[in-house]
């Protein structure tokens, strides 16, 4: 084989740094690094405090716990603990800080060490506060750039999201021309980043209620990400990411673009998701009683399965450690092995007839049963149904509230059931106004959709990632090697994506917790790169892996 | 027609044919068209699709009994997708079609088997129904070694178009094509087994040397005494009256 790459030779002894671990995509990623490469050396783990939880406690419970990392526990068993002390430490930080939080001190011995940093931290709302999606979004994205200059191996693979593209249909190439935007109009991205920030302080200034504030620079920030082309600020802060890291030249970078990002065919485990992901929403609405869906149904519907992400994800990593690699390399289905909205409706709608035609409530089994949804090839701005239930649900809300027994009953009703009836109408009133709410949501969310499920319709070029997958022997091409291509969809949206969503994300948008799995007991504190201030020793910037860090604080 | 093959197939001497409409189950093939037609995704092609599979079960009982009559019967679901029907038939083969499979016929299914003959399922209803009817009889595993059944014809979007791939099989077989099925898969007819149950087995009936009559109607069961082929009747045999 000519120009032979080897993902598990490439890595060994290597070590890396990573942001974004107790994401969707970083567990699964160290769950696929450290079983199938643990010739890998240390994987550094920056993590955020929370509350009274220190970064390492925060980590160390989710490898105990994590249904992510469920596979790497069943795999080393007992020894878990001493494989993850060999493999796995951490360092306290906030990528929205300078230097990701991290103590230069902690930095200057850190950096010695560390090969490549992995950057996957990021804000996913499509809606989000501005002043959110830019600090962890674009600072945090150069924050980390900042860090890997200070690293040795001074190399970065940064995660970034194929619909950066814009609102734009059509082939969209593995290419990144600085200071283009979506829509071709030329910009400086820092000069935009100086913009965007400075019209979210004057909107924040312009309202003193910081709800009506956050609303506000979400708005300012919308209308500003479309006129550029993108149409959120997901896409826009995503992409003003990737303009600003590729103007800098003091790292080796490369961009891996996911696409929509879902349930794991086999690592950690098949179905396994978490949170709320983008197909969830849609998922969750072919299952109620609004069937006809916005959707073009020919559009492609880029899916990619968590795992395979973190298998495309390990061969960016090997390529640009090997200094082989290319500057974007987009992780997608659409151009190779299409799946459309029209199919993902038609299966979602086919396994929940079986559901129903089984399920215990009158309701689903003869009337949901029957009721299949549709694409119905409309723009959700253009469709007169759910703003009409809106107002419907409004108008028998409204007058459930306005019914006042003492008014509008007869005095010889009102005496006998007049308490019974109010009660009765009050309960009515809430339960229109709840109804009332969700239609409004769905509404937002179909609006909100509406540019990746109507209005444009984008195939994502994947040649980097199935080139550098012919690179790999056959061992390491079914251990790493992209898989997409070889997905049968019908099988995985039936059997693995649906109920996957509906055991591990749905769940969410009723307010329920997911379960964690029974603690393993590691037996141990993972090793957690702290300053120490007990020996004021800040001369020499000299650090200590302080082994169990926290009982040592108490 | 779809000529299907299960993957541990080797050619065989001796064969079963079983006929499914009819003979291992009461319902026709309009009947396959029917359940499909009225589980469209959306309620008018599922007003559209439903009155045109009735109006190809109508043709049937009307005995009109080309070709012409099995193509009507399907052609109302074009439009369908790939996905739909193929998880329907899944539904439909496990749900009506196991679920009321004449009792006399699985212990004749299971009887050739163990007397070691290939089994081949005759069916002018679709490919993948008689597939999925193969894998729910065998428990997971195709029970049938060969099955012959219509192939509907789908778009480049894995849409239906309606129309049936040539040559369609009919509720008659055509002798000529069984001859050669058979000879391409070195069975000798007159060593082979069949069952039906309708005049329209007659020719699958004729072709072979072991046939059998399986709750025929009366006029296969005229026919059938004519020419001393056994019949089996389960009511009458209850009754002690079993031929």
């Amino acid at each position: 084989m000519t120009n032979a790459l080897s993902i598990r030779e490439t890595l060994r002894g290597k070590n890396i740094l990573l942001t974004g671990f107790t994401g969707f995509v970083g567990k699964v990623l160290v769950a696929l690094l450290l079983e199938r490469a643990p010739e890998i050396g240390r994987i550094t783990i920056l993590a955020r405090g929370k509350r009274s939880q220190p970064a390492h406690a925060r980590v160390r419970h989710l490898f105990e716990r994590s249904p992510g990392l469920r596979s790497l526990r069943e795999l080393h068993g007992e020894g878990f603990g001493d494989f993850l002390n060999k493999k796995i430490d951490v360092v306290q930080g906030d990528v929205r800080d300078p230097f990701c939080g991290v103590d230069p001190r902690i930095i200057d011995r850190l950096g010695s060490t560390i090969d490549c940093v992995v950057h996957v931290a990021g804000l996913t709302d499509f809606a989000p506060d501005p002043n959110e999606s830019l600090a962890v979004n674009v600072r945090g994205a150069l924050h980390a750039a900042d860090l890997a200059a200070r690293t040795r191996g001074r190399k970065l693979l940064h995660v970034s999201t194929c619909f950066v593209a814009g609102s734009v249909s059509g082939l969209v190439p593995e290419r990144l021309e600085v200071g283009l935007s979506a829509n071709g109009t030329r910009f400086s991205p820092r000069d935009e980043l100086g913009s965007i920030e400075s019209l979210c302080d004057a909107t924040s200034k312009r309202h003193p209620d910081a709800l009506e504030a956050k609303n506000a620079r979400i708005a300012a920030g919308t209308l500003r990400a479309q006129a550029l082309g993108w149409p959120n600020l997901y896409t826009y802060s995503k992409a003003l990411a990737e303009h600003l890291l590729a103007s800098r030249g003091d790292v080796e970078m490369c961009i891996v673009r996911p696409a929509i990002v879902e349930c794991a065919r086999e690592t950690p485990f098949r179905g396994w998701n978490e949170g709320i992901n983008t197909s969830g929403p849609l998922v969750w609405l072919t299952g109620t009683l609004h069937r006809r869906l916005p959707f073009a149904p020919d559009h492609v519907f880029d899916i990619v399965p968590v795992d395979s992400v973190a298998r495309g994800m390990t061969i960016a990593l090997a390529e640009l450690l090997r200094g082989e690699h290319s500057p974007v390399m987009q992780l997608a289905s659409g151009d190779h092995n299409p799946f459309t909205f029209g199919r993902a409706i038609d299966l979602t709608s086919l396994v929940r007839r079986r559901e129903y035609a089984k399920s215990d409530d009158p309701f689903e089994r003869l009337v949901l049963r029957h009721l299949d949804s549709v694409a119905h090839d409309v723009a959700a701005e253009d469709d007169p149904w759910l703003p009409a239930a809106r107002k419907a649900t409004r108008a028998v809300r409204d007058i459930f509230s306005a019914f006042k027994p003492e008014h509008h009953l007869p005095s010889s009703v009102q005496e006998k059931w007049g308490a019974k009836i109010g009660k009765w109408a009050g309960k009515q009133a809430k339960e229109w106004g709840n109804a009332s709410r969700v239609v409004g949501q769905v509404d937002d969310l179909l609006r909100m959709y509406q540019p990746f499920v109507f209005d444009n319709n984008v195939c994502l070029e994947t040649t980097n990632v199935r080139a550098a997958t012919e690179r790999l022997d056959a061992e390491e091409r079914a251990l790493f090697g992209w898989d997409v291509g070889s997905l049968d969809w019908r099988d995985y949206w039936m059997n693995v994506q649906i109920p996957g969503l509906d055991k591990w994300s749905l769940p969410l948008l009723h307010g329920e917790r997911i379960p964690e799995d029974p603690p393993l007991d590691l037996g141990v504190d993972l090793y957690e790169h702290v300053y120490d201030v007990t020996r004021d020793e800040p001369a020499n910037g000299r650090v200590r892996a302080l082994h169990r860090a926290s009982n040592d604080a108490e | 027609m779809a000529i299907s093959t299960s993957p541990s197939d080797s050619a065989s001497a001796r064969a079963a044919f079983f006929r499914l409409e009819g003979t291992l189950h009461a319902a026709g093939a309009w009947s396959a068209a029917l359940y499909l037609a009225s589980n469209a995704a959306s309620m008018r092609q599922r007003l559209l699709a439903s009155s045109g599979a009735l109006l190809g079960g109508l043709f049937r009982n009307a005995k009109v009994t080309g070709a012409e009559s099995t193509r009507l019967a399907f052609a109302p679901l074009a439009g369908f997708s790939r996905d739909r029907l193929e998880i329907l038939a899944d539904d439909y083969a496990k749900d009506v079609l196991l679920a009321a499979l004449r009792p006399e016929a699985r212990t004749l299914l299971e009887g050739a088997r163990a007397d070691g003959f290939k089994t081949v399922l005759v069916t002018e209803s679709l490919d993948f129904i008689a597939q999925s009817f193969s894998r729910v009889l065998g428990g997971g595993a195709p029970f049938f070694d060969f099955v012959l059944a219509n192939e509907l014809e789908f778009d480049a979007k894995d849409r239906c178009t309606g129309e049936l791939i040539s040559p369609v099989l009919a509720p008659e077989l055509d002798p000529k094509r069984l001859r050669e099925f058979a000879h391409a898969r070195g069975i000798d007819l007159t060593l082979s087994r069949a069952y039906g149950s309708a005049r329209e087995d007659l020719v699958l009936l004729g072709a072979v040397g072991h046939p059998c009559a399986l709750e025929p109607t009366r006029e296969l069961a005229r026919v059938a005494r004519d020419l001393e082929w056994p019949i089996v009747r389960v009511r009458s045999a209850e009754q002690g009256a079993s031929t």
